[in-house]
């Protein structure tokens, strides 16, 4: 069975045979990823893969799953199946009959975006292994060239050769308020390089949720007759949102799909030893140790920071959330430190976004998706991101002024995140609250403004920040492209380790508590961070139980942070 | 729709089912009698008003009238639907003058089952449903076109009343037979008839979402009577069917046909959908809207804004439940240990903090609301403020509570202004009109509204919520805009003491900045400190570790949060009244308070005012309601006597417990704690000092100790032992004292002191000798020194 050549209707009518081959990690890995090219190589009907996100949830569809088409010259009838499909594909001669074997069903469409904040090298990553032999006339396979075509496609009208069919959808509109391209995308964070699908989803609905990262496979539908209806002046922007250009926005009849834990390439079924996990963190360390001008007591917080993940949700909490804030950061003449540092941290996670925290950026920057109900669309905001996205905010750069009404909620959506890891969803008449799990790294010269789950105070050292440059180059020559490759499957590693708290540590956890308690000054907020941080001081050594070795380091380690506090605010 | 385009006088064939429904419903208008009258009739009479068409008709009258009718309507509701209306044009008819047809409709109410956005599925199309949602957005009322009258073009033949269902239908061909003409017509509109018509878009309610997932929203149609009922922002009951349209704004689009109700109808000649027909694919996506026949606001089980609340009975609520949710009702109110085992449902993961649990459980059940003769109304909502320090969960049960019940609000006072927690008038930027926007207290209308950091509000903006927390209103003169506001809240405040710890030495008033008026208008103020002590460790360090491991403790968790919160809003309904026991015991309390009021003149901020007597007859009242009982018993005043004491007692003077048993709650009477410092309590048994008198006590003897040791040091004599420093005190006092008894009570007081003073508080330290001479003797009378590092304060 030639399940990549295969068409809708033999899928649907082998429903359980294709499924099963699908179910061959091996053959699912052939399908043509989409999200790794560029969309004009593929044909109408095709099967592909995308892996994205889902940006927003649309009403359900219903469709005729079966039905019967009789032509009316001949009066011959056949019966067509109306799943995977747009439309019904019959001739004008051609009619569509009710009877008793038409079955109408349903199906809910979804709107998926490529995963935002994916960083440069796992795209490119993707695109080494998966981009198709290209057929068009462009026979050029350089990586950058696809990335720079979309940018240019994307800044001047879309005359290019390739976007054609959107201009002739697009034509009819100008009577109605034409969306821009930027809209109709509608990206938490701006990416040249990324896509937006409509799915259409036929079962296990429940499984899909806001925000979640799926692979999907399914029927790829480009026919340019489904964009937008423009007759209809009663809801003309809501069509358009929901009937977009398919060129631009392409409809994807789901067969199947996973949700994905990681977003990492490199990720295989093997494990990675808890040993050799033990070496790449040594050589992280120095690296970050470096990068924070000799302080390894940040380093350390780092590592910690980059592996963390919200483990576990009860009552009203979070459990695992490691915001970080690291003060006191130095400033440099002719380097900007925490640009620097994030060119870092884009190369070793998989999704990662910078936000300087100009004034400018913190009043005209919408923080928290809100619902449009004139579009009748989710419209994206820079908190809507998927699990684990580290979000780097550079508070070096707020310079006094006014904050407007805008600002003020920014900043408050963003302290509400970075508490709770919770974002209220503005739907006008309420809120809603989804769970997110956004690890924030926050980089400020005072206490930010912002709360945070550990503030680190940097101590660098004068050699570090006088050979500041020298260390970025020699920080680039140290990371050669095995051990940078080794780092990235560490974090991804670390961070999927399962751990579990044994009975005797628990006791003795407990034992230790009373005990600091007694000696004063340790609340039960301290207990819980101290336990967050145990588990990653664990996990970090790729070790799956805590011992009494990790909850000694991480007192040691929060010992040693809160020295610094304490003589700071002495200092004062 | 069957008869969407079939002509008048060409029926091709009489739907069997309709007409006998038509007969039986006619029948039922008829004959349907209520208290002897056919209820029917006056309504139907009201029609005759040029501006009525609708007649309301409820679904339980019908069902009573005729099961086999009434499940007719439901499963073939859209079927017959033209049927019934024509039935009600008929009765109309008959039982007036009225001259010519008139068209009627029929609008059910009362329909048993309700449904979830979610869950409106092609399975449903057609059935007669109620489905309740939040109005989102309203559209303009159009006309709609319903009987077209129409001419042809080619021979001028007038053709009547050509039915159109969502959309123009032109005739299908001439009615003149040597006329052949299929497409060239004229609408007459003169002659045509038009309704009005109007699109609401719904939304899920929160409650009903699932987590992670975006609401879904349907459409709603809405005709005649029923448009411009709806506001946006509104939650509503809409009864009606579930039709199918295609998309791409099918409803405005001519050309594309509507195709509805493909289901009750075979072989009817129904052609698919045109639109993209010449292109050769066609358009299969469908869109479901609901038609609705009328329209109600929701009621209170799903939270809406609803009917007066007051209106709502019991009786009501119990309608609404299914047998078993009623019978789980019953369940719990004769549940012995409801009181606890609803707390630890409430809050499993806060540990301790019993009172402040109960204080809040009441809260969530509330006293009555009344109104005087002269039309005020006492408010029946308990507010409760918990003031403590820093990590003793505070947050924690603001948030618990606004998480968990339905309308509530969660603010920090830090974060919002008056106008932030009351109302703004705002200019609107489309029209620029004044508009009111709700604040925070407006919008937690009949719930809870949690105010974190009350004490970092503005001092100004805590004076604006005066009178929403006693008069429950908010009144608004700004800029042309006068409205006073329903703000009928409870409200949970959370604060933290001056200077960051709460200094039991001082009063209540001394340790929060909060003004009098503002104080004394919550019912209850709980005091969280932060202490030290190694059972209380042991038990937190247990919570959080076991949360952190993910340890459930299904031990704790009696009822799941939905069946506590379906107690509670059955149990709000009840309106308990006060037996006359109870009143006189309310009234003994409250005397009692008020004495011990004036006696401790001075140091004492709280004034028991009229504020806690009408406090403590909510919290009874609250009490009477949780335990489903029609009337408040003395039982229910004790506790509300208890708590409220607790709350007050605690803030003043925190009592030291002199003896090991000395926990439980000193329920009968605390005066003699009010009264002269060490005096004596023949008949009591239990020791107890105010914690100030303890203060003055210890204190005295440190110093006395103090002097003492320096003495004997200079004279090097040796230390003072423990007999001592009893007949040094007795001494103290000895003109006090008239009698033995007296005299051993006192005694044994001032043992207990330094008891405590030892090994609790750990001023004074024993020093007992080591080694082998240690006798009995010497471990009763020990040596005594203090603390090198006590300071007397």
């Amino acid at each position: 069975m030639d399940l990549l050549n295969c068409r809708p209707d033999q899928w649907y009518l082998n429903e359980t045979k294709y499924s099963e081959l699908l179910q061959n990690e091996q053959i699912w890995n052939q399908i043509p990823l989409l999200n790794a090219n560029e969309l004009h190589n593929f044909q109408d009907w095709q099967l592909v893969r995308f892996q994205g996100m889902i940006q927003d949830m649309h009403g359900p569809e219903l469709y005729l799953e079966k039905f019967t088409v009789t032509n009316t010259e001949t009066a011959e009838s056949t019966i067509k199946y109306g799943k995977y499909v747009d439309g019904a594909d019959c001739k004008s001669n051609e009619t569509i009959e009710e009877c008793p074997s038409t079955t109408p069903s349903e199906r809910h469409v979804y709107v998926a975006i490529s995963i935002p904040g994916i960083n440069p090298w796992v795209h490119k990553l993707e695109e080494d292994r998966y981009k198709l032999p290209s057929t068009s006339s462009s026979t050029s396979v350089h990586l950058k060239r696809p990335v720079e075509e979309m940018e240019v496609a994307s800044a001047t009208e879309p005359s290019n050769s390739n976007k054609r069919p959107c201009n002739q959808s697009a034509q009819p509109a100008e009577t109605t308020p034409v969306v821009s391209q930027e809209y109709l995308l509608n990206f938490p964070i701006p990416n040249p390089s990324g896509k937006v699908c409509h799915l259409k989803v036929y079962k296990d609905m429940d499984k899909i949720k806001l925000n979640s990262i799926c692979e999907f496979v399914g029927f790829l539908s480009l026919n340019p007759l489904l964009g937008a209806n423009i007759d209809d002046d009663m809801n003309g922007l809501e069509s358009q949102i929901h009937n977009p250009p398919p060129c631009l926005i392409p409809r994807i009849h789901c067969v199947s799909f996973k949700s994905l834990t990681h977003n990492n390439p490199l990720v295989t079924h093997e494990k990675m030893s808890a040993d050799k996990m033990q070496i790449i963190r040594k050589e992280l360390l120095i690296l970050l140790t470096q990068l924070m001008c000799g302080d390894e007591l940040a380093a350390e917080y780092l590592i910690y920071h980059f592996i963390s993940k919200v483990y576990l949700r009860k009552d009203l909490m979070a459990l695992g959330k490691f915001s970080l804030n690291i003060s006191n950061v130095p400033m440099l003449e002719n380097i900007d430190y925490v640009q620097e540092i994030y060119k870092f941290v884009e190369t070793l996670t998989t999704k990662s976004h910078y936000l300087p925290m100009l004034l400018e950026n913190m009043n005209e920057l919408n923080f928290v998706p809100k619902k449009d109900y004139s579009s009748d669309r989710l419209t994206s905001s820079v908190l809507q991101l998927s699990d684990n996205t580290h979000l780097v905010l550079d508070e070096t750069k707020l310079t006094p002024g006014k904050l407007n009404e805008g600002g003020v909620t920014g900043v408050r959506a963003l302290s509400n995140t970075i508490k709770n890891q919770k974002i209220m969803y503005d739907f006008t008449y309420y809120q809603l609250e989804y769970d997110c799990d956004i690890p924030f790294l926050v980089f400020s010269e005072g206490k930010s403004m912002l709360p945070s789950d550990v503030h680190v105070i940097l101590k660098p050292e004068e050699m570090h920040l006088k050979t500041f440059s020298e260390i970025l180059e020699a920080a680039k020559h140290f990371l050669k492209p095995e051990l940078l490759n080794d780092i990235r499957l560490y974090l991804t590693n670390a961070r999927l380790t399962q751990y579990d708290l044994s009975d005797g540590v628990l006791e003795m956890v407990q034992n230790k508590f009373v005990e600091m308690r007694q000696a004063g000054n340790i609340t039960g907020d301290d207990l819980h961070s101290l336990l967050v941080l145990a588990r990653l001081v664990c996990i970090s050594q790729g070790r799956n139980t805590l011992d009494e070795e990790c909850w000694k380091k991480a007192c040691a380690l929060e010992e040693a942070r809160k020295e610094r506090i304490k003589n700071r605010s002495s200092e004062k | 729709m069957d008869v969407a385009n079939v002509q008048v006088g060409q029926r091709q064939h009489q739907d069997e089912i309709g007409v006998r429904c038509q007969k039986l419903f006619q029948d039922f208008l008829e004959e349907f009698k209520e208290d002897g009258e056919i209820k029917y009739l006056e309504p139907a009479k009201e029609l005759l008003n040029q501006e009525r068409s609708t007649i309301e008709v409820s679904f339980e009258d019908l069902e009573k009238y005729n099961q086999n009718l009434a499940t007719t309507v439901i499963e073939e509701y859209y079927r017959i639907y033209p049927y019934l209306c024509q039935a009600v044009s008929n009765f109309v008819k008959d039982r007036s003058d009225l001259k010519k047809d008139k068209e009627c409709y029929i609008s059910f109410v009362d329909v048993p089952t309700r449904h979830k956005v979610r869950e409106l599925k092609t399975e449903k199309v057609g059935t007669l449903i109620r489905i309740s949602g939040q109005v989102i957005r309203t559209h303009p009322v159009h006309p709609e076109l319903i009987l077209g009258t129409f001419v042809c073009l080619d021979c001028q033949t007038v053709i009547k009343d050509v039915e159109q269902q969502f959309k123009f239908t032109n005739p299908t061909i001439c009615r003149n037979p040597v006329c052949n003409n299929r497409r060239r017509f004229m609408l007459d509109v003169d002659k045509s008839l038009f309704v009005d018509f109007q699109k609401v878009r719904i939304q899920e309610t929160q409650a009903e979402l699932p987590r992670g997932c975006i609401p879904r929203c349907v459409e709603v149609i809405l005709r005649a009577e029923n448009v411009e009922t709806v506001q946006a922002g509104d939650r509503y009951d809409f009864t009606g069917t579930l039709i199918v349209v295609p998309d791409v704004g099918a409803l405005a689009l001519p050309g594309a046909k509507a195709q509805i109700n493909s289901r009750h109808k075979g072989g009817d000649d129904t052609e698919g959908v045109r639109g993209l027909k010449a292109l050769g694919v066609r358009d299969l996506h469908y869109r479901m809207a609901f038609l609705a026949c009328s329209v109600q606001p929701t009621n209170p089980k799903f939270g809406g804004i609803e009917m007066p609340l007051n209106e709502i009975t019991p009786e009501i609520m119990r309608q609404q439940m299914t047998e078993g949710e009623w019978n789980h009702m019953y369940e719990m109110s004769h549940d012995r240990n409801l009181y606890q085992n609803l707390i630890n449902s409430l809050f499993p993961s806060i540990h301790g903090n019993e009172e402040v649990k109960r204080g809040i459980l009441l809260m969530l059940f509330g006293g009555v609301s009344k109104t005087t003769v002269e039309g005020t109304t006492l408010r029946g909502d308990i507010n409760c403020c918990i003031v403590g320090d820093p990590s003793t969960a505070k947050s924690q049960f603001l948030k618990q509570v606004s998480e968990f019940s339905p309308r509530s609000v969660y603010t920090s006072g830090k974060a919002s202004s008056a106008a932030g927690l009351t109302a703004a008038v705002v200019r609107d930027e489309e029209s620029s009109d004044f508009v009111i926007e709700a604040g925070a207290l407006m919008l937690a209308d009949n719930g809870v509204c949690c105010i974190d950091e009350f004490d970092k509000m503005d001092p100004r903006d805590q004076i604006a919520i005066h009178e929403a927390m006693e008069q429950q209103t908010i009144s608004l003169a700004k800029a042309g805009v006068r409205a006073t506001l329903n703000a009928r809240t409870s409200i949970l405040a959370a604060a933290n003491p001056i200077g960051g710890r709460y200094d039991r030495a001082k009063s209540l008033q001394q340790n929060i900045a909060l003004s009098a008026p503002i104080m004394s208008r919550f019912d209850l103020f709980f005091i969280l400190v932060d202490e030290c002590n190694e059972v209380i460790d042991y038990a937190i360090a247990r919570k959080i570790v076991d949360l952190h491991s993910n340890v459930e403790e299904a031990l704790d968790r009696i009822y799941s949060k939905e069946e506590v919160l379906q107690y509670i809003s059955f149990v709000r309904r009840f309106k308990p009244i006060i037996s006359p026991e109870a009143a006189e015991l309310l009234v003994r309390h409250y005397n009692h308070l008020r004495l011990r009021d004036t006696t401790t003149s001075g140091k004492s901020t709280w004034r028991i005012t009229v504020r806690q007597l009408e406090s403590m007859i909510r919290l009874a009242e609250a009490m009477a309601k949780m335990e489903i009982s029609d009337e408040v018993q003395p039982k229910h005043v004790k506790e509300a006597y208890r708590l409220l004491n607790k709350s007050i007692i605690r803030v003043e003077q925190p009592d030291i417990h002199l003896d090991e048993d000395a926990n439980a709650p000193m329920v009968e009477d605390d005066s003699e704690t009010m009264t002269q410092e060490t005096e004596p309590q023949p008949i009591r048994k239990k020791l107890q000092l105010s914690f100030e008198d303890y203060k003055v006590l210890s204190n005295k003897i440190v110093v006395f100790m103090r002097r003492e040791e320096a003495r004997r040091d200079e004279e090097n004599e040796e230390g003072i032992r423990r007999s001592d420093l009893v007949e040094w005190y007795l001494n103290l006092i000895a003109e006090d004292i008239e009698s033995e008894e007296e005299l051993l009570e006192k005694k044994e007081l001032i043992e207990k002191v330094i008891d405590r003073l030892i090994y609790h508080d750990q001023v004074i330290i024993p020093l007992t000798r080591t080694g082998l001479g240690r006798d009995q003797q010497e471990e009763e009378d020990a040596m005594l020194v203090v603390h090198p590092n006590y300071i007397i304060d």
